[in-house]
């Protein structure tokens, strides 16, 4: 468009469209008017679906296959000494879209800072984003297999501290799909987590407490 | 509760061309009130319809909504920009991953983040894919509505098919939240991509069988052929947007005329119908349906490698292995979380949903959560064509009308 | 500026003299309109603020006028800024087909006189948009044959957009679990009148410091 003269030319008929549209025409033939042809096609054809191989899936006998992407709800690991892994940082209470997740979080006589007095998931809220497990700093919060959770009343759905422990041998291959698919990029270092899931600090090695805070 | 009628109408206070059908004005008739719905199955959702019928003839029709009203343009307010992916899902959610597109690419444009080349590639692919979803959905229902059974079964047969896919991509079949400010949320392996690439190449067969049943089928034509038609100008004047605008003849697809991802470098045709009837726009949608699949083809062939999501500390998570031994990615990742906050400025971006322009207008007060959101919804919009499209027809052609147009009360509503 | 987007300036200190940008068409024809040019956001669409009263000649004149042809109403967003004056904002997206050019239109609307005149006789578009505008955030549109409430009940009494309105909503039952797994509901009693369950409203959360413009604060707020 040139500055200098008046008004440019108008261009064609809406810049906004697609210069050659694909157009849609459809019009019935004699065959399809007199309607008893295609009517007897499309019927045989749909007689022919009852003799193929069908694609319902039975359920609940047959389950869909479980693999560790799968979403179920999300669960506490246990340690071995049964103490749960979580130090009640807050980040998935904080995360959680649908506000699922409320922490207690209490002092401990453990070599941490702190671990959750309580941890309650409204599982009737939770939507199973696996935001709180993406955000978990201490691979403490994992994505269950298990999504077929029933109860009668709704406190049946509200999961405290002990219904949400799960020892960590029966969420290896959940574990295993975190650190593979969280390292976000190649070439980042694909540092584990040691023993016991916790970071310790080694000026606190030997010692049973954290220093005192003054 | 506002009433369509004030007091009793008689036959001799409608307006004289009004035409009464068989028995003309000697005939002592009322109109009868009706309400369609908002429990319904035949209106797509939660929408209430109040009829003032003559007969079988709609005189007036008044759509209500809100009924599926859920705040979420509220609920922003008090979210971070990611936990706001979860109610974008919801939106439309047929199509679940093409509404969080739309979110990512807005704030991203705000926060001037650009996700690399592949994260792009897979955003285009699941857009796809979803308006496949959808798609599949409006011509399942759009045949049960119209009384053709097994068309439902077979549109989902095949959506049952996608929903695996997006399982095995994400976790979840539907509502996935998968997609991160910055890229997506896991990488999509090479068996999944054969997997895809299978589905798509069987695809176009069975968009075959879907026509087989419906496109030749004398009644389907009779129920939608002349049925809801609108002007290329009334569509323009409504607001109208996607397959429904596409129907009356303006080819305005805004993949070609506002481009986004990947889409500059795709072929695929953009299908315009000729007379803006409820048949036109079924045309449109089934060979929006080969596009897509089209498109799908030639995504799934070239996936550029790389990374998957953008190698940004400030605006992406850190690798999970250094968050748990690291005392800065530590940081990081508590500051993304909590606190990450996109500069001041508004940004309005559309992206084309099944229905139409799906925009999101975002304005950012610096905040870690937005200060408003508005979205702009087509369903909400192509809606107001209903009234021009079933004034003056039949009750029955109300269920074929609401079946073409198909908007989502999800959407609708927000 | 005070309110310049967050963009990494550009370079316009280049040793050779660039010859300058052709003048935009569609800022000069606004301008001769009487709309005001923003600075563009992020999104680089064209912005553009308008007198309340001069928005009905603008409004034809891009509907009409064939150098501007907004043949497609996008979008109609009520904004409330509780520190501002004038208090709301209506935020009109415009589309035009015939050039392929999006901008954006502010209008002001005080908060004495919530009206605007309404867009219905040019888009046809604007009536559920202006509905719902009255409906989330409670400006008014002169001249829309049918302005009720769109997405909340009809005889709703308030408007929820509005930056001093609850997100959990006035007058409803919440239900909420607390530590322990103990299912709590907190009824509302409906006879009571909103705000004495409520903490005192503060307009300030609203308006995020340096998001103002500067327009002078509340009277209250300059007594203290």
């Amino acid at each position: 468009m040139s500055p200098e003269t008046a008004a440019p030319a108008a261009p064609p008929r809406f810049a906004a469209a697609v210069a050659n549209p694909k157009v849609m025409q459809r019009s019935l033939t004699l065959n399809e008017k007199l309607f008893l042809g295609p009517f007897l096609k499309s019927l045989a054809y749909t007689f022919s679906r009852m003799f193929k191989k069908d694609v319902t899936r039975r359920y609940p006998e047959q389950k869909m296959e479980v693999t560790p992407t799968l979403h179920g709800v999300p669960v506490l690991v246990m340690k071995d000494d049964g103490s749960p892994r979580c130090v009640a940082c807050g980040l998935c209470e904080f995360v959680c879209p649908p506000r699922a997740i409320d922490i207690t979080p209490g002092e401990t006589d453990r070599p941490i800072e702190r671990e959750p007095k309580e941890f309650v998931i409204d599982m009737l809220r939770c939507i199973e984003c696996s935001y709180c497990e993406e955000v978990c700093p201490e691979e403490a919060i994992v994505m269950s297999s298990d999504y077929e959770v029933v109860g009668r009343r709704r406190e049946d759905f509200v999961w405290n501290l002990k219904k949400l422990l799960k020892p960590v041998e029966a969420l290896k291959a959940r574990i295993e799909w975190i650190r593979k698919t969280y390292k976000r990029w190649d070439g980042a270092a694909d540092l584990a987590p040691p023993e016991g899931g916790v970071y310790r600090d080694p000026r606190w090695a030997g010692k049973s407490k954290p220093a005192e805070h003054h | 509760m506002s009433s369509l009628t004030e007091k009793l109408v008689t036959v001799s206070d409608l307006p004289p061309q009004h035409d009464y059908g068989a028995g003309g004005r000697d005939l002592h008739a009322e109109p009868m009130e009706i309400s369609m719905g908002p429990q319904h199955p035949a209106t797509h959702g939660v929408l209430q319809c109040k009829l003032l019928l003559d007969g079988e003839k709609v005189i007036k029709i008044d759509p209500v909504v809100g009924y599926l009203h859920r705040g979420k343009e509220k609920h922003a307010e008090q979210m971070t920009y990611q936990q706001f992916f979860t109610l974008t899902d919801r939106l439309d959610y047929l199509q679940p991953l093409a509404n969080e597109v739309g979110w990512a690419l807005c704030v991203e444009k705000l926060a001037g983040i650009e996700a690399p080349p592949r994260a792009q590639a897979i955003r285009t692919i699941l857009c796809e894919f979803m308006r496949l979803s959808a798609h599949l959905v409006w011509a399942g229902i759009g045949g049960v509505d119209t009384g053709a059974v097994s068309m439902f079964m077979y549109a989902f047969r095949d959506r049952e098919a996608l929903f695996d896919l997006m399982d095995e991509l994400t976790g979840l079949r539907t509502n996935q939240e998968y997609l991160r400010i910055g890229g997506v949320g896991a990488d999509l392996t090479p068996e999944l991509v054969a997997k895809m690439r299978k589905w798509v190449a069987d695809f176009p067969a069975h968009v075959d069988e879907f026509e087989l049943l419906l496109t030749g089928n004398r009644i389907f034509h009779e129920r939608m052929r002349g049925v809801g038609q609108i002007t290329a100008q009334q569509a323009i004047d409504l607001g109208v947007t996607g397959p429904c605008l596409r129907a009356t003849g303006v080819g305005v697809d805004l993949r070609r005329a506002r481009p986004y991802l990947l889409y500059p470098q795709l072929e695929f045709d953009v299908p315009v119908g000729t007379r803006g009837d409820a048949f036109d726009r079924y045309l449109v949608r089934i060979e929006e349906m080969r596009q897509s699949a089209k498109i799908l083809a030639q995504l799934l062939d070239h996936l550029p490698a790389g990374d998957w999501i953008a190698k940004d500390f400030k605006n992406v998570l850190p690798p999970k292995g250094r968050v748990y031994t690291s005392m800065e990615e530590m940081i990081h990742q508590f500051k993304t979380v909590t606190e990450w906050c996109p500069p001041k400025g508004e940004v309005y971006l559309a992206t084309e949903a099944a229905n139409g322009e799906l925009g999101y207008y975002l304005m950012s007060a610096g905040a870690s959560h937005p200060y408003r959101v508005k979205i702009r919804s087509p369903s909400f919009i192509n809606l107001q064509a209903l009234k021009p499209m079933t004034l003056g027809s039949y009750f029955s052609d109300i269920v074929a009308i609401i079946a073409s147009l198909h908007f989502i009360m999800g959407e609708c509503d927000r | 500026m005070a309110d310049a987007p967050a963009n990494p300036p550009t370079s316009s200190s280049a040793p050779t003299a660039a010859p300058p940008p052709p003048p935009d068409p569609l800022a000069a024809a606004m301008t001769a309109l009487g709309a005001e040019p923003q600075p563009t956001t992020q999104d680089g669409l064209p912005v553009f603020r308008v007198e309340r009263d001069a928005w009905p000649s603008v409004a034809r004149a891009m509907r009409h006028d064939p150098q501007l042809a907004f043949e497609l109403l996008i979008d109609v967003a009520g904004v409330d800024f509780p520190k501002r004056r004038p208090r709301f904002e209506v935020v009109y997206h415009l589309w035009s087909l015939t050039w392929n050019k999006v901008v954006r239109v502010k209008v002001g609307v005080p908060e004495e006189d919530p009206q605007v005149a309404s867009v219905v006789g040019l888009w046809g578009t604007a009536d559920w948009h202006e509905r719902e505008a009255f409906d989330m955030v409670g400006v008014k549109f002169a001249g829309h044959p049918d302005l009720r409430r769109i997405l909340m009940p009809d005889d709703y009494p308030w408007h929820p957009l509005r930056k001093d309105f609850p997100v959990e909503g006035i007058d409803n039952s919440i239900s909420y679990v607390r530590a322990g797994g103990v299912l709590m509901t907190r009824e509302i009693d409906v006879d009571r009148p909103a705000g004495q369950d409520r903490t005192p409203v503060d307009l300030s959360r609203g308006d995020p410091a340096g998001y103002s413009d500067g327009t002078p604060t509340l009277p209250e707020e300059k007594a203290k």
